[in-house]
C-alpha cells in the first residue's frame, strides 16, 4: 500500500498474473497459507483488471497548431465534407 | 566566278551549329541505355544514353531531377525527353533532359521496386525490427485525412470492437505532392504525445498514384524511426506499399487496422468474468480443503488440547478476515477462509505436540520427508533430528533392520516418530 502509484501494471500484465494465480490455485498443491496469500494477490489483480476496463473512456482529439505554432490537442469535431 | 571561301571564327561556327541544333532538336525523345550516371553536389545529374552504335551526353538540371520519381541507374533502358544544346566553351553538344521515363515498367512501379530493394537491403523490413503491438493501448495515434472515409472507417472499427478508446488524430493530407512529408511529420508529432502506445497511418483505397505517399521514403523513414509501433493501413487488399513493409503491423483496410490494435471488449470481459469465477471457486475449494484438514486433525487422538488450538486458530481466522476487505467487496462467498489459516497452523502444530511428549522426527538433511525406514538412508548420510526443543544434526554410522538383524555391524541409531 505504501507505493501504490509506483507503476501501474498494464491490463495484460495484471491479467497474466491473475490467470497464473488461478492456475496454481486450481492445481491444488500449494500449502494452504501460500494458497491464501496467492488468493489475496489474485483478488488484487482481478480488481486491477476491472479498474482498467472501467476506466476506459471514449475520447477523440486531434493535433492542431495553436497561435504560436505549437502543436496542441483539441477535441475532434467531425466535419462532414465528403459524401 | 570564284569566291573566296568564308572563314569562320570558332565562335562563329559554333554559334551557327548551336543555332541549327537547338532549332532542329528543341523537343526530342531519345531512347537508350543509361550509363555513367553521376549526381553532382549541385543536384544536377550528368549521364549518357547509348545504344549499340552511339552515345549521347545528357544532363538533367536540378529542377527536373527533383521531380524524378525513380532513380537513374546505369543499365536502365529509358526514354529521355528534352532538347539538344551545345556548350561552346567545350564544343560539346548534349541532351538537356527535362523528363525521363523507364522503358517497360511504369515509372511509379520502377520507383517502388527501387526503393523497396534499397530499404530491404538496409534491413528496414527485417522481421526482428518489428515491434509487437500493445495488447491494450492507452491511447491510439492516427495519421490520416481528417475528412477522409478512412478515418470514419477506423472510428467505426473501434465502435464495434472496443468503443471506449482514446484517440488522437494527426490530420494529414494523404495524396498529392507534399502528402508524404505531412504523414511523416504526423508520425513524428504523435511520437511526442504522452501515453500513445500505437499509431495507425493510412488512407482508403485508390490508384497507385493516389496511394503514392505511402510508397515514399519520407514515410518509410518516419515509420522506421517511430518509437511507438506503427500499423500501416492503406486500403488495398492485394498490393503492398512500402509503408506496409516497414510498419510493425499491416492492415488491408483502415477498419481492419482498428480491429488490429484493440482487443474485443466483449471477449475481454468474458475472459475476466470467467477467471473471476474460477478464482471464487478456488477459494471455495480451499475452504473445503481446510475444513477437511481441520476435521481430520480434530479427530486425531494425538492432540491433547484441541480446543485451545481451535480457539487460537479462530483468532487467526478473525485476523485473516480483516486482511481481506477487497475480497469482501467482490462479494466472494465463504469468507470463513480464516479457518484455512487455522488449519494451516494446526498442521504445523500437530507434530510439535507429539514432540513435547519426548518423540522426535528425523529427516535426511535437506529433505522434507520424514524418515520412516532405515532403508531410506545409507551410512554416511547426514540426518537431522528434530526434538521438542532444537534439533540435532548427525551422520549415519550403520543401519539396523526392523527384525534386529545387522547388516554387517550396522546399528540403527535414527530415532523414529
Amino acid at each position: 500500500m505504501t507505493t501504490k502509484k509506483a507503476k501501474r501494471r498494464t491490463y495484460e500484465e495484471a491479467f497474466a498474473d491473475l490467470a497464473g494465480i488461478v492456475d496454481s490455485l486450481e492445481s491444488g498443491d500449494l500449502p494452504l497459507e501460500e494458497a491464501l496469500r496467492k488468493y489475496e494477490q489474485g483478488v488484487k489483480a482481478l480488481r486491477e483488471c476491472y479498474d482498467v476496463l472501467q476506466a476506459a473512456e471514449k475520447k477523440i482529439m486531434k493535433l492542431a497548431k495553436d497561435a504560436k505554432g505549437h502543436l496542441a490537442e483539441i477535441p475532434f469535431e467531425p466535419e462532414i465534407e465528403e459524401e | 566566278m570564284k569566291s573566296k571561301p568564308h572563314i569562320f571564327t570558332v565562335s562563329e561556327i559554333t554559334a551557327q551549329i548551336k543555332a541549327l541544333l537547338t532549332e532542329h532538336f528543341r523537343n526530342v525523345s531519345v531512347k537508350g541505355e543509361l550509363t555513367g550516371v553521376r549526381r553532382a553536389a549541385s543536384g544536377h545529374i550528368y549521364f549518357q544514353i547509348k545504344d549499340g552504335g552511339a552515345i549521347l551526353k545528357c544532363v538533367m538540371w536540378r529542377s527536373s531531377a527533383s521531380r524524378l520519381r525513380f532513380e537513374l541507374e546505369d543499365g536502365l533502358e529509358v526514354v529521355a525527353h528534352g532538347k539538344i544544346d551545345l556548350y561552346p566553351p567545350r564544343g560539346d553538344y548534349q541532351l538537356q533532359a527535362n523528363r525521363i521515363e523507364p522503358l517497360g515498367l511504369g515509372e511509379l512501379q520502377l520507383a517502388f521496386e527501387q526503393l523497396k530493394a534499397r530499404l530491404e537491403e538496409e534491413g528496414l523490413f527485417a522481421p526482428e525490427r518489428k515491434r509487437p503491438l500493445p495488447f491494450l493501448p492507452r491511447r491510439i495515434g492516427i495519421v490520416t485525412s481528417e475528412t477522409g472515409a478512412a478515418f470514419r472507417d477506423i472510428l467505426r472499427g473501434f465502435e464495434r470492437r472496443f468503443p471506449d478508446v482514446s484517440i488522437i488524430l494527426a490530420p494529414s493530407r494523404v495524396q498529392g505532392e507534399g502528402a508524404a512529408e505531412e504523414i511523416a511529420a504526423g508520425i513524428g508529432a504523435l511520437n511526442g504525445v504522452k501515453d500513445i502506445d500505437v499509431i495507425i497511418a493510412g488512407r482508403g483505397g485508390g490508384s497507385l498514384e493516389d496511394l503514392w505517399p505511402f510508397n515514399e521514403e519520407a514515410v518509410a523513414r518516419a515509420i522506421a524511426a517511430s518509437r511507438v509501433p506503427v500499423v500501416s493501413a492503406v486500403g488495398h487488399e492485394i498490393d503492398f506499399t512500402i509503408s506496409d513493409f516497414v510498419a510493425d503491423g499491416r492492415a488491408a483496410t483502415p477498419t481492419a487496422a482498428a480491429e488490429m490494435v484493440v482487443p474485443e471488449f466483449a471477449a475481454l470481459l468474458r475472459d475476466l468474468e470467467k477467471t473471476h469465477h474460477r478464482l471464487s471457486l478456488a477459494l471455495k475449494n480451499l475452504y473445503e480443503r481446510a475444513r477437511m484438514e481441520v476435521a481430520r486433525f480434530a479427530a486425531s487422538p494425538a492432540l491433547r488440547r484441541p480446543l485451545e488450538r481451535v480457539r487460537g486458530a479462530e483468532q487467526g481466522l478473525d485476523d485473516f478476515s480483516r486482511r481481506l476487505p477487497r475480497a469482501l467487496t467482490l462479494r466472494l462467498q465463504n469468507m470463513r477462509e480464516g479457518i484455512t489459516a487455522l488449519s494451516g497452523r494446526l498442521d504445523a502444530l500437530s507434530p510439535l505436540a507429539v514432540l513435547e511428549r519426548g518423540y522426535s522426527i528425523t529427516r535426511k538433511a535437506g529433505s522434507k520427508q520424514n524418515l520412516r525406514s532405515a532403508a531410506d538412508v545409507a551410512p554416511g548420510d547426514e540426518i537431522e533430528t528434530r526434538l521438542a526443543e532444537g534439533s540435532i544434526r548427525s551422520r549415519v554410522e550403520a543401519l539396523q533392520r526392523e527384525n534386529g538383524k545387522n547388516d554387517d555391524d550396522k546399528k540403527g541409531e535414527t530415532p523414529h516418530l
